[in-house]
């Protein structure tokens, strides 16, 4: 017959309570700890010393490295951990990382095969933009376009070409960027002073009488004019040698223009002095 | 035994059931069904997809592209799962740009496979894709496309369906331009989304190459072409501008053009690059060659005088000038600058058929030039041996013999340039390498060459065959002819048929840039290279001079 449950109960609290605390069992093989080491381990350290030369170097690593794994599965931690709740959540990590590390690879790979994907339309744009870049580089598109634009080709024979010469084309320039700034000052100041004049014709106009109108317009129309000889003539000042009239509009143009055009034009018509070759 | 023992085994039973089946499963599919599945899987989710290698580009010397791949798709249907053939056709013909019964008929072909498209966009072919028409697919491949259309179009050729080239610098690079195709594993999920790729072999793109051709002067050219081909509705011409000093071609242009997206809409002949693989006999382009082995031997000078009727006789045959004349003297410029048959047949008899025959070998005459490009003829040259007794006499005069105009172009750039004969060249660069310059070898002596070219300019000074042509600021050289062709028919020189040319480089003393043009049979207007050529080779030159900054001298 069975014992009952509160008799039996009380029988083991006795007999567990007064026996002392025996360790925490360790997994692997019992082992008295007078025994002297044996086995493989403990070889190295009996056996002869030539038998010990034969093993060599990593022999000897290797076996330290089993031993090594020997202790760790021995270690009391990671038995304790085995046996414990928190090898539960360890595992149930390591499941959730790897599955985790899959999605992640199924992603990268659907990554690859859009980057390809777009890898593909970037080839097909570059390949229509680089087509589209020949066409509209067509000579006769460009030509077409300037045309219309009001421009056209120089006529051969109206072509000039400098001569290079570094010692005198430094100060040719600094020289003709003088003169072309110096007569682009004039230009303003006598364009300044045409606006004043006919500002006071203007006021004159509106109070005194006819004979005063007639004679400020002429003489401020002829110093305009004079005004922007002088600043034509003071920047085609080093062009003298030069006859074409072509140069010469387009210095006095690039006067007007202001100080840097008429420098260049300047500079130019000193070189066209002597074309190349 | 316990009730809780008793459900523990219950539970243990159940899930050693579940797991039973399972094996049992697994070992159906796996066992009876797998190779059912495997093919299944091997079609529905793993693909080999072949990867097209893009083909190189070609550019000209500025990096203007005159030849591009871009994607596109080889389309192909298998007709009998295809449903509704009338109203798959009617979906996709406009896309495929054919007519909806040419297509209807194509699908309705009692065939496993027929392509319904070669090369088609990739967007045209991605919308019909789209479509998800069971039956139709695409295969991935690269298209050519040129996108000047005809520019330049004998010179860089075409590419067949397979992606090949199949002429022109497209055919004899094709190695370099082709690249090789890769392969890649793709396995892909049930919504057909790729989820692992590996590339079993990768692509390698094609070499790009860079020509030394120059879009704007070969545009140039081919439109004075056209002009050329409208007013005198010869049979064909061709244009060749290059560069004498280190041999580089800026334009090599052909008449008629010939669309090169469109190729098939060209005859064969019209495809040929005739700067390359015309045949012709050059006329009096050719007494240059003769004067400049007798000024190197220093059996003439520019002012030696001859005696000069109105036609000479050699062995059997009477050689007439070209206008009747009575009885002059002539210098050899003067007999340069008029083109005097009898002048240079009497030149040529002082150096006699030996020398006569080396002169024309060391000028390149008979051989390949060098040139990258395909279908080179040799022309023909007789070999002394086979001289006749006449052969003096027409042979100083550019007639019985033929030559290309890329082996006159080349041969006048040795003089043009101070007697080196270099060969020509029309490729610049290979992906990022340069390549090297063609080494030259002198053939005749610097100062003979620039005997040669100021006689040259006297062609063009008034009394000269090409007087009427003249470019403001620049003197100009060069050399008219006019050669009778062979009729096929008789055997004799056809009295209707001939070919003008003109062989010119410029400025005359320093010549930077040379330009030949060859009208093959001009039929209305004129005959004579001074008329025909003469006033192309002008119009080429004044816009090639002042664009590539070449001063005035």
């Amino acid at each position: 017959m069975t014992p009952p449950a509160a008799a039996a109960a009380p029988s083991v609290r006795t007999r567990r309570s007064p026996t002392p605390r025996t360790p925490r069992r360790v997994s692997g093989p019992a082992r008295s700890p007078a025994r002297p080491p044996t086995g493989r381990l403990a070889r190295p350290a009996t056996a002869p010393r030539a038998a010990a030369a034969g093993v060599g170097a990593g022999q000897g690593l290797v076996l330290g490295a089993l031993s090594a794994l020997e202790a760790l599965a021995q270690h009391r931690l990671l038995d304790r951990l085995i046996r414990g709740r928190v090898w539960i959540g360890i595992v149930a990590f390591a499941l959730i990382g790897i599955v985790t590390l899959q999605l992640g690879l199924l992603k990268l790979n659907g990554g690859i095969g859009r980057a390809l994907e777009h890898e593909a339309t970037l080839q097909r744009e570059n390949t229509a933009l680089s087509i589209e870049n020949s066409k509209l580089a067509a000579g006769t598109r460009v030509e077409s376009g300037a045309a219309k634009l009001g421009m056209a080709f120089v006529p051969v024979g109206a072509l000039r070409f400098l001569t290079v010469d570094p010692r005198a084309d430094a100060s040719k320039a600094a020289a003709a960027l003088v003169t072309a700034a110096h007569a682009a000052t004039q230009a303003r100041e006598v364009a300044a002073g045409e606006t004043a004049a006919s500002e006071s014709a203007t006021s004159e106009e509106t109070s005194a009488s006819g004979e005063g109108e007639s004679s400020s317009e002429g003489e401020s129309s002829s110093e305009a004019s004079g005004s922007s000889e002088a600043a034509a003539s003071g920047a085609a000042t080093s062009e003298a040698a030069s006859s074409e009239a072509t140069s010469s509009e387009a210095a006095a143009s690039s006067a007007e223009s202001g100080p840097g055009g008429g420098a260049e034009a300047a500079s130019e018509s000193s070189g066209s002095e002597a074309p190349a070759e | 035994m316990t009730i809780v023992q008793r459900r523990i085994g219950g539970i243990f039973a159940a899930f050693f059931l579940l797991l039973l089946l399972a094996a049992g499963r697994t070992l159906y599919l796996g066992g009876l069904k797998a190779g059912s599945l495997r093919k299944a899987a091997a079609t529905q989710q793993l693909t080999y997809e072949a990867v097209p290698a893009q083909r190189g580009t070609i550019s000209d010397r500025d990096g203007v592209d005159l030849a591009v791949s871009e994607p596109a798709q080889d389309l192909s249907a298998t007709p009998y799962l295809i449903k509704d053939p009338v109203q798959t056709a009617q979906r996709i013909a406009p896309l495929l740009g054919k007519p909806q019964d040419q297509v209807l008929r194509e699908l309705s072909e009692r065939s496993g496979f027929v392509y319904l498209a070669r090369a088609l966009p990739d967007r045209q072919a991605r919308q019909i894709m789209a479509m998800k028409i069971a039956g139709i697919s695409g295969t991935p491949v690269m298209r050519r496309v040129y996108p000047r259309g005809d520019l330049a179009a004998q010179v860089l050729g075409v590419v067949g369906t397979e992606g090949n080239g199949l002429s022109g610098l497209e055919y004899s690079r094709n190695a370099l331009l082709h690249g090789h195709a890769g392969q890649r594993h793709v396995v892909s999920d049930a919504l057909g989304q790729p989820v692992s790729i590996n590339e079993v072999h990768p692509e390698e793109p094609g070499t790009p190459i860079s020509l030394t051709l120059d879009a704007n002067i070969q545009q140039r050219t081919e439109d004075v072409l056209s002009a050329v081909g409208r007013v005198f509705s010869p049979k064909d011409a061709t244009a060749i501008v290059m560069n004498p000093n280190n041999g580089a071609i800026l334009a090599m242009a052909n008449w008629p053009r010939v669309n090169a997206n469109d190729p098939s809409a060209s005859s064969p002949e019209d495809l040929q690059n005739r700067a390359v693989g015309f045949d012709y006999e050059p006329g009096s382009t050719f007494k240059a060659f003769t004067v400049a082995g007798a000024l190197q031997q220093g059996l003439v000078t520019p002012s030696s005088s001859f005696f000069v009727p109105d036609h000479i006789q050699v062995a059997d045959r009477t050689i007439h000038d070209d206008t009747e004349h009575g009885d002059e003297t002539l210098s050899t410029a003067q007999i340069l600058a008029q083109s005097s048959n009898v002048g240079a047949i009497e030149i040529g008899a002082r150096e006699g058929k030996n020398d006569f025959s080396q002169w024309v070998s060391k000028f390149g005459f008979g051989k390949r030039t060098g040139v990258e490009l395909p279908g080179e003829e040799i022309g023909q040259v007789l070999p002394v041996a086979k001289y006749s007794g006449s052969s003096m006499g027409n042979l100083p005069i550019g007639q019985g013999q033929l030559v290309t105009p890329l082996q006159m172009a080349t041969a006048y750039s040795a003089i043009a340039n101070g007697g080196i004969l270099r060969a020509p060249h029309v490729i610049g660069r290979v992906g990022d390498e340069p390549q090297p310059l063609p080494a030259g070898h002198r053939v005749i002596s610097s100062a003979t060459a620039a005997q040669l070219r100021q006689m040259l300019e006297g062609v063009l000074a008034p009394g000269g065959t090409a007087s009427e042509v003249s470019i403001p600021g620049y003197k100009l050289a060069g050399k008219t002819g006019t050669a009778s062709k062979v009729d096929q028919a008789t055997g004799e020189y056809s009295k209707t048929r001939y070919v003008a040319s003109f062989m010119g480089f410029a400025p005359a003393a320093h010549p930077k840039l040379l330009c030949a043009v060859i009208v093959d049979e001009p039929q209305s207007g004129s005959i004579f290279g001074g008329t025909v050529a003469a006033p192309a080779f002008g119009e080429i030159m004044s816009f090639a001079l002042p664009y590539l900054r070449i001063p005035p001298g």
